[in-house]
């Protein structure tokens, strides 16, 4: 299975390749190799997905002894590693990165006729980028294919992108390199950190033995504890810089509406759908896991750019007339909830928050679809223009209101059990945060509620249909086609599926979930005793066998 | 046999929902009538929840599945099966049969005829849910969902503009009071014990007694500002007028008998905890009052008959709240029972008047104001006379079932200041207040019901035609051709219907088995004892206190009077025509004007928060361009700023400069190292 994970990240690669180096491929075989290879990817995550044992902690189809050092050894010296595992944090964002993958390559269907093989490839390379970053054990692996991601991104947009291509791309480029550096210096310092003081001193790169390590030094033992001076909160500001841009955290988002306008549909579907995701599992896996003393001292500013997040991002969808924009601005929005069920820091807002993740993704990733089949026919995005397209298009009205209705948090689908597990964490954390984060819940069926108005309700209202100029009169949009509906109807099935039957994806969140957790209260008592004693005390060693339940112990 | 009933009765949401699946994807291939196994779902659900309601008992619980399981927050697929849910059960699933069958008549040839089905088989299902689930979560669930299929079937006709905004008006503001019932769940789910929302939990004594005063009150609040939204009460009821935008079927069954009565419902459930807190209960009697008296005041004037029904549901409910808002101390028990006596007797004939509207409004071909139609009585006999039925319940005549649980409330308003003054609260004359006005509430209630009567059946005979002045004006532009067939309710194929014909027997036989229930459930459930015996076996009911409350006589008559002299206006008035409504408007201007502007309470709204929400909409979008855009990008700018405005000019190329800067720094450095 270890070989199976790695070859399922490149599998995609291997596809991009064989569109750049096969010459004179058209259109149509190219995008049926993208469809192939991005469906045999997909097939090979359920292959993952099936094997994959709910209960274990320790990450899974990895090569190596359960206990680590995993992979195969990269550069001997320091001891990069080649590793790649899942666990119930990662194994949901991989598969939906093979669900958005899919619909990405048939939502561009018959939208990318120009360099269709390139198209095709950077789209394939970002998938590679995505599962590649999602599996990785290594913090070396994580942030060469967390950087990665950003060049075929980078070109999507650029290229294939509407008419401000250029400064989106490189805005969007700048800004999320800008904030990574600063995330890589973070992730250097945790490194550091550990090696200087661990008993053994050693040297190591291992996320999951950094998650372990970092937890049993004597953090509360340096600073005065109860304030910001910990150098927890220092390295958490570092960390966070890259994945608040990712996330995008207010005020960090402007980036956001303009990649997406100017994105083609697929470069947005794959945006919000999974790039954005990329931040907030760097939150968790990082600035969660290994530095929770940073969090709490830091929690009123987090928890206030989260919720005003929320409220300000639903605000902004709620005056825009371009409905990508709105999506996008729906993003800023849901994301600040995804934020605030981890800040909760108990495990009902950590599993709510990690399978929002999921849910967000499919939401907008369906809502970005429809957006972009509108955008094929009518070639504006502008609310104004389009109306009543339900008499037209009954089935794109159907998934439109469903996925909006997904993405409105409605109970029976998939945003309910997401959103609700966090507010109910967060009250428990911060009843005004969560009260006024409800104020989204509002807010967020009035934007989306307002959109379906204009574009589903109401009397049939095309652009072009009043100046039938140069003779050729009315064209009738074409109906949808097989593709659109093979990108959508996997969306709302499972958008209805996680909203009906959430238990097969929480049951493998939980273990992660409540590991993570329980390492962030270790450090939260020990820092709790030592403000409790006036003097900063150690904490106490923790056994590797209450946060490690390997495959042998099961 | 009756065990077979309460353990299988998750077939009573199930069948339902199981008929409009097959209505939505089956109907239109098969070509067969997509009522028909909606109808058969949940008339086989009715079944089912006869079956509960003879076996079931206070701690019956039934569970079907795991849901969510998040941390420690555990919401299991369990149904509760007690006197107040197969009460409900069986109330939903009666009405829902007979306005199906009813649908089909009055659907027949619209192009959304299996969509409608299916939505209300979903309908059904959702709203059976709320009513069973034994959880606050899982009720919450089922309560957003019974909203989303009122969203979707007000705005059944999409093409009409007004429809769809009053589709979305009514979810965003049942929107707002889904929050206060989810700050409610989040509050109550941090300081139960278990982290367990099921009822048995939170109502256990042992649990309420351990809250602290601020989630006694705060609680419960929260609780009912989610009913606020959903049962349509001050200041949240706007959107239920603007909901008969719908198929008027929807109107009867969604937005009279069922949905709306989930506020009531919920209110009711969670007794034991609101019995605790009278401050509470005040603030519930207070509102209730209001929006039954304010409804009732916008109802005298509207023209629209089924906007006038819509406003009389609005006072009913507020009657209901008067109810639960009276039960302080030993009135408790009387309290809840009354309002779920006159929930249930006002499904029942608020149903029939709806449809009795609907079906002249069918007959008179999509017309609904009142003043382009009169004299119907003898073309439209059985809507007439099942019409009069439903007026003489909702007005509340002997031996009506409205007179009986209209009479159990006023009789708890009237124990409620003697209970307070028992548990030495000092605002018990409140109560006094409330009943005075709630007799005042009831003497308009018949004035309106049989203004409209007497508009619609009395007087010379008049059919709409399209000189009259009231009528739309000819809307000749484009759209006509979108819109035919299916943008008008009741503009659907008639296939051979005329203008002014009493309806096909499948639209009038419900009335009349609507109109025999309007007569009968008062007096068969009332004096019998038989409600309030069903009720006992309700979780928390047996701790509820509870005195000894005689009928009263007195408040019988009162209100009897009351009702007759209602009656007795309105026929003087409306019954032929006269010139005496318009010298009365007249004389009383602005207040007539007021009434008929509703009060301008929409128009207040929508000056103030709707303006309020939009500007600061407007305002993010704008910020965000000017403000944290430029922001970023002032920040990007620093670097370029700093090398080309600073630094660049030290990199000149002169070797002079640069042996000069070296020269410098070493000896600043020099310096530095000599006296530190």
């Amino acid at each position: 299975m270890a070989t199976l994970l790695a070859v399922t990240v490149f599998l995609p690669l291997i596809g991009a390749l064989v569109l750049v180096l096969t010459p004179g491929l058209d259109k149509a075989s190219s995008r049926r190799i993208a469809l192939g290879a991005s469906l045999a990817t997909f097939g090979a995550c359920l292959v993952l997905l099936a094997g994959f044992e709910p209960a274990v902690t320790t990450p899974q189809f990895a090569y190596g002894p359960d206990a680590g050092p995993y992979g195969l050894s990269w550069l001997s010296r320091p001891d990069v590693r080649f590793a790649l595992g899942l666990d119930g944090l990662s194994i949901w964002l991989f598969v939906l990165t093979g669900v958005l993958m899919i619909t990405a390559v048939l939502s561009s269907w018959e939208s990318i006729s120009d360099r269709a093989p390139m198209y095709y490839a950077f789209l394939l390379a970002l998938e590679t980028g995505l599962l590649g970053l999602f599996g990785a054990l290594d913090v070396v692996l994580f942030y060469i294919f967390f950087e990665f991601t950003l060049i075929p991104l980078f070109f999507l947009i650029g290229l294939w992108g509407g008419p401000e291509r250029q400064r989106a791309s490189i805005y969007f480029f700048l800004y999320t390199l800008a904030g990574s550096l600063l995330t890589l210096l973070g992730v250097i310092a945790l490194v550091v950190v550990h090696m200087q003081y661990s008993p053994d001193h050693r040297l190591t790169f291992s996320i999951p033995e950094l998650t372990r390590g970092l937890a049993t030094l004597p953090w509360p033992a340096w600073y005065q504890v109860d304030s910001w001076t910990s150098p927890q909160v220092f390295i958490f500001l570092l960390l966070l810089a890259g994945f608040a841009v990712k996330v995008p955290l207010f005020p960090f988002h402007t980036w956001l509406p303009l990649a997406h306008v100017e994105a083609p549909t697929a470069g947005s579907i794959v945006l919000a759908g999974v790039l954005l995701k990329v931040g907030s599992y760097g939150l968790i896996r990082f600035n969660m896991a290994m530095t929770p003393l940073g969090a709490a001292a830091l929690f009123p500013l987090l928890a206030t750019m989260a919720v005003v997040g929320i409220i300000y991002g639903a605000l902004a969808a709620l005056a825009q007339t371009d409905m990508k924009r709105l999506v996008a601005y729906s993003s800023v929005s849901h994301m600040g909830f995804i934020v605030l069920g981890m800040l909760a820091m108990n495990d009902t807002g950590m599993n709510g928050s990690i399978i929002q993740m999921v849910n967000h993704g499919l939401t907008t990733g369906a809502l970005f679809a429809c957006v972009g089949v509108l955008y094929d026919r009518y070639h504006t995005r502008e609310m104004n223009a389009i109306g009543g397209i339900w008499n037209r298009f009954p089935l794109l009205a159907f998934f439109f209101v469903f996925s909006s209705m997904g993405a409105a948090a409605l109970p029976g689908l998939n945003g309910f059990v997401g959103e609700f597990p966090i507010l109910v964490g967060m009250f428990a954390e911060s009843w005004v945060a969560a009260s006024l984060a409800t104020i989204g819940m509002i807010l967020g069926a009035f934007y989306l509620l307002l959109m379906i108005r204009r574009v589903v309700f109401g009397p049939l209202v095309e652009p072009g249909s009043h100046d039938d100029h140069e003779g050729h009169g009315h064209e009738e949009p074409r109906p949808l086609g097989w593709y659109e509906i093979a990108a959508l109807a996997p969306l709302a099935a499972l958008i209805l599926y996680i909203g009906l039957f959430p238990e097969p994806f929480f049951s493998r969140i939980r273990p992660a979930a409540a590991d993570i957790v329980q390492i962030m209260n270790l450090e939260r008592d020990a820092n709790a005793r030592a403000i409790a004693a006036k003097a900063p005390i150690a904490p106490e060693p923790i056994e590797a066998s209450v946060s490690m339940r390997t495959l042998e112990s099961r | 046999m009756s065990g077979f009933f309460v353990q299988n009765v998750w077939l009573i949401p199930f069948l339902p929902l199981l008929g409009g699946l097959i209505a939505a994807l089956a109907a239109r291939r098969f070509r067969f009538d997509a009522a028909i196994p909606v109808a058969a779902g949940v008339a086989l659900a009715f079944l089912v929840s006869l079956g509960a309601w003879a076996s079931s008992g206070a701690e019956t619980t039934v569970l079907v599945s795991k849901w969510i399981t998040a941390g420690s927050l555990v919401v299991p697929l369990e149904f509760r099966v007690d006197g107040l849910t197969t009460l409900m059960l069986s109330m939903v699933t009666f009405v829902s049969t007979l306005v199906i069958v009813f649908a089909s008549g009055y659907m027949h040839g619209d192009p959304g005829y299996p969509r409608f089905f299916a939505l209300i088989g979903l309908f059904v299902f959702a709203m059976t849910g709320l009513v069973l689930s034994n959880n606050f979560l899982l009720t919450y669930a089922f309560w957003e969902g019974v909203g989303v299929c009122s969203y979707l079937l007000i705005g059944f006709w999409y093409t009409k503009p007004s429809a769809a905004a009053a589709a979305m008006k009514a979810f965003m503001i049942n929107r707002v009071g889904d929050v206060g019932f989810a700050l409610a769940i989040f509050w109550m789910w941090t300081i139960v014990p278990n982290h367990d929302l099921s009822y048995q939990n939170v109502l256990a004594e042992g649990t309420l007694h351990n809250f602290s005063d601020a989630a006694r009150i705060g609680i419960p609040l929260l609780l009912f500002w989610a009913a606020t939204a959903k049962s349509a009460q001050v200041p949240l009821y706007v959107w239920l007028p603007d909901a008969m935008e719908g198929p008027t079927p929807v109107s009867a069954l969604i937005h009279a008998a069922t949905m709306v009565t989930a506020g009531v419902y919920l209110i009711a459930r969670s007794t034991p905890l609101v019995a605790l807190a009278p401050e509470v209960q005040l603030v519930v009697a207070i509102t209730g009052c209001a929006t039954a008296l304010l409804a009732a005041l916008i109802a005298l004037t509207q023209n629209d008959l089924k906007r006038v029904m819509a406003y009389s549901t609005v006072s009913q409910l507020g009657y209901m709240f008067m109810a639960l808002g009276s039960g302080v101390g030993s009135v408790a028990r009387l309290a809840m029972v009354a309002a779920m006596f006159h929930l249930f007797t006002h499904a029942f004939f608020k149903a029939l008047l709806f449809l009795a509207s609907g079906s002249v409004m069918h007959a008179m071909g999509d017309v609904i104001d009142m003043r382009r139609f009169g004299g119907l009585r003898r073309r439209l006999p059985y809507t007439c006379g099942t019409f009069a039925i439903g007026g003489l319940a909702l007005a509340g005549v002997f031996p009506m079932a409205g007179f009986w649980s209209k009479d159990e409330i006023l009789l708890a308003l009237e124990s409620a200041p003697h209970a307070a003054h028992d548990l030495h609260l000092t605002f018990g004359w409140v109560y006094q207040v409330i009943y005075w006005l709630a007799i005042l509430t009831a003497f308009l209630t018949a004035f309106y019901t049989f203004r409209a009567f007497f508009m619609t059946f009395f007087g010379p005979e008049k059919l709409p035609s399209a000189d009259d002045p009231e009528a739309p004006p000819v809307d000749d532009h484009g759209h006509a051709h979108d819109s035919h067939g299916h943008g008008h309710d009741d503009a659907h194929g008639h296939g051979g219907h005329h203008v002014g014909e009493e309806s096909a027997p499948i639209m009038t036989i419900p009335l009349m088995i609507l109109a025999g229930c309007a007569v009968l459930v008062g007096l068969a459930f009332g004096p019998t004892g038989w409600f309030e015996h069903h009720l006992e076996g309700t979780l928390g009911f047996e701790g509820l206190p509870h005195g000894e409350h005689a009928f009263s006589w007195g408040t019988a008559l009162i209100s009897t009077i009351a009702a007759l002299a209602g009656i007795a206006l309105a026929y003087t008035m409306y019954a032929a025509p006269s010139t005496v409504p318009s010298r009365v408007a007249g004389s009383i201007r602005p207040l007539y004007r007021a009434s008929l502007g509703k009060f301008y309470i929409d128009e207040f709204y929508h000056a103030t928060i709707m303006k309020l929400v939009q500007g600061l909409a407007a305002v993010c979008r704008v910020l965000d361009v000017q403000l944290v855009d430029r922001l970023v990008q002032g920040v990007a700018m620093v670097p370029r700023l700093a090398a080309r405005d600073v630094l660049s000019k030290y990199q000149n190329g002169l070797i002079q400069f640069y042996a000069a800067a070296s020269a410098l720094s070493v000896a600043v450095l020099l310096l530095v190292l000599l006296f530190s």
